[in-house]
């Protein structure tokens, strides 16, 4: 594998995933987790557009970075005036998370390390093609119109959901 | 180029949704009393399901929606087993939620309660009809999400809520280990459609992406149908749900999970059957001794339940795991015995409250076999049932899963569930004994018996002594209908 700026610009995007995912969960204060959870989203829309996938590397940046992250600073907003959490995690507890992470992990790896052929979509000199009109077509008029319906039945128990939870009882 | 849509095959779910829509409307009538709700939603399901028989009587079936939904024999009484389970629930539902005093806050919210027991059924009835993952991914979320919901639906209890959210957190969690068995199966097969992923593994060796993604699968399943070692979700949240909603979350919800895990294992992978058949066999083993033991050291008898069903979980992976045509029919068979005499366990230790409270401890039941005879007679056929004793549905459902181990050749496995079952009479003749044997602390009071509540539990009784008796009913439909 040669080493080209497009290589670079990858692993530049990779570290700013895997660093600021680590920020997300060991920083104490939740403003700055919230922060760093931004550039997190936004490396996996950069990771996103290496893939081809340009529609959802843009609707990753709109629905994740623009509206899903504003959404949690207001719910920290609302919700308690204080941004240093501490959470107790007992050792036995982080011992067992430890365990399962490392055997995920060397799981992926041994996957990574024995699947023949991988390909290499962004080099394999193709022009870039947009996804955006075939999603429409294949979600709105093709084979993919029933995960769609339901997909909006799945945002009505949400609102539902949501709702029952949380509205404030009516006083007889 | 747009699809072809049958609409007659989606008959039930379409009945399924349009009585959702109904509770939604009808909901938002202030004077209507919200009981009318309760009988709607079951009118809904027993028209879906008179729908979901005649296709079975006619063989009614296809694949719709550009491949992407199957309506076959196995799918039509999977919908079968949904839909008496949301009968039933429904039935039992009406009276417990209007409760004793004059809640009127608690009678308000009944609305919400019915509509999602109502869309959990339509994610159930989507999985098991599921001929890709995404949809049998989405069928997974829309059942997942309402039954969050229903879990904490007490809010004002802390334990109802507290349940909600274990049960959000770990099965969201299981969500994501499901959703990535998924991305590396397609990583591996280049297609989320099951038939088309057959194809693919039938073609060469496994890689192990493929592998891995199917590893990933079993663990996602396991929390959704809470085999051991992932089922500690499962007492917590049967303890601080509704009583109600604890008996449909032990039926509806475990049975889809088991449909989508045997067309994806048994259609999609079958030619993995040899790395994924030994899991299974391990799987098996453990989920019902762990249960097992674990429920004699219950005294609760919500959580004996919990423990019991993840018991019952492993019964039915020994049907999976001999994976042949007996397997999986012996494997439907017992998980619709088993929503039918869970549930009406669960009805009968509603029907057992007291002006107090539900009774819960098991010394709660001394004596309830001279106070409240018809009841604790009720009680005793569901827990016999349970342990599998003839003539009850209990003893159909483990003679025919067992008889499919040994065709298999998985006698070892057969022995250990043999041992579990006889492990698993202990505890619950421990209650028939408590209700018939033992001198109450104090004064039992006699409440009068709530109406729905006793016809949801006479026909689960029904239901359990005529499989038991003519067990040829409903095994022939089950075994006509294997994948």
């Amino acid at each position: 594998m040669e080493f080209t700026l497009k290589t670079l610009i990858f692993y530049g995007f990779a570290l700013l995933t895997v660093a600021s995912g680590i920020v997300v969960v060991t920083v104490r204060n939740i403003v700055h987790a919230a922060f760093s959870l931004m550039v997190t989203l936004f490396g996996v829309a950069g990771l996103y557009v290496f893939l081809q996938a340009d529609f959802l590397a843009a609707t990753q940046v709109i629905v994740y970075v623009g509206g899903i992250l504003v959404l949690i600073l207001f719910g920290v907003m609302m919700t308690s005036g204080r941004l240093e959490m501490r959470i107790h995690i007992e050792r036995g507890q982080l011992l067992l998370g430890a365990v399962v992470a490392i055997a995920l992990l060397m799981l992926l790896l041994a996957v990574i390390a024995n699947t023949p052929q991988w390909k290499n979509v962004a080099d394999d000199g193709t022009q870039l093609q947009p996804t955006t009109e075939s999603i429409g077509t294949l979600i709105l008029n093709g084979q993919f119109l029933l995960p769609f319906e339901v997909v909006s039945v799945l945002l009505l128990v949400a609102l539902i959901g949501a709702a029952l939870i949380s509205r404030k009882e009516v006083r007889e | 180029m747009p699809i072809d849509i049958n609409w007659q095959l989606l008959m039930p779910e379409l009945v399924i949704g349009l009585t959702l829509l109904l509770v939604l409307v009808f909901d938002m009538i202030d004077s209507l009393s919200k009981t009318v709700l309760g009988w709607l939603t079951i009118v809904g399901a027993g028209i879906a399901l008179w729908v979901s028989v005649t296709m079975r009587l006619d063989s009614t079936y296809g694949i719709t929606f550009g491949g992407m939904f199957a309506v076959d024999g196995f799918s039509v009484f999977f919908n079968i087993i949904f839909l008496v389970s949301t009968m039933l629930v429904s039935l039992i539902s009406i009276n417990y939620l209007r409760g004793d005093s004059a809640d009127r806050r608690r009678e308000r919210r009944q609305g919400p309660y019915y509509l999602l027991i109502l869309l959990a059924t339509l994610g159930m009835m989507l999985m098991a009809a599921g001929n890709e993952l995404i949809v049998v991914f989405l069928g997974l979320e829309l059942m997942s999400l309402s039954l969050y919901v229903l879990a904490g639906y007490f809010r004002e209890h802390a334990v109802s809520s507290e349940a909600g959210m274990k049960y959000l957190l770990l099965g969201a969690f299981a969500s994501a280990f499901f959703l990535y068995g998924i991305a590396l199966l397609y990583g591996g097969t280049g297609t989320t459609s099951i038939p088309a992923i057959a194809t693919v593994v039938a073609s060469g060796s496994p890689s192990p992406l493929l592998l891995a993604g199917m590893f990933l699968l079993i663990v996602g399943f396991g929390f959704k149908v809470a085999i051991v070692p992932f089922h500690q979700w499962a007492p917590d949240v049967y303890d601080g749900a509704p009583t109600t909603i604890a008996a449909f979350i032990s039926a509806g919800p475990k049975a889809a999970g088991f449909a989508a895990f045997l067309r994806i294992f048994t259609e999609a992978l079958q030619h993995l059957q040899p790395e994924w058949g030994g899991v299974v066999i391990l799987l098996a083993m453990l989920t019902m001794t762990v249960g097992n033991v674990l429920a004699i050291a219950q005294t609760n008898i919500k959580r004996m339940l919990a423990y019991s069903s993840v018991a019952h979980a492993g019964y039915v992976l020994i049907g999976v795991a001999a994976a042949n045509r007996e397997g999986i029919s012996s494997a439907m068979l017992y998980l619709l015995v088993y929503c039918i005499m869970n549930i009406g366990a669960f009805a009968a230790v509603i029907l057992a409250k007291t002006s107090a409270g539900e009774r819960l401890t098991l010394s709660d039941y001394a004596g309830l076999g001279f106070r409240k005879p018809l009841l604790a007679l009720f009680l005793t056929v569901m827990l016999l049932s349970l342990a599998g004793f003839p003539p009850t549905a209990g003893f159909v459902g483990k003679f025919y899963v067992f008889k499919s181990a040994v065709q298999a050749g998985h006698i070892w496995l057969v022995a250990i569930g043999a041992v579990n079952t006889a492990i698993s009479a202990f505890y619950y003749l421990r209650v028939v004994v408590t209700m018939y044997m033992r001198e109450p602390a104090g004064e039992v009071d006699v409440s009068p018996y709530p109406r729905t509540l006793v016809v949801g539990l006479v026909l689960a009784a029904i239901g359990v002594l005529l499989i038991g008796i003519l067990p040829s009913l409903v095994f022939d439909a089950a075994q006509n209908s294997g994948l």
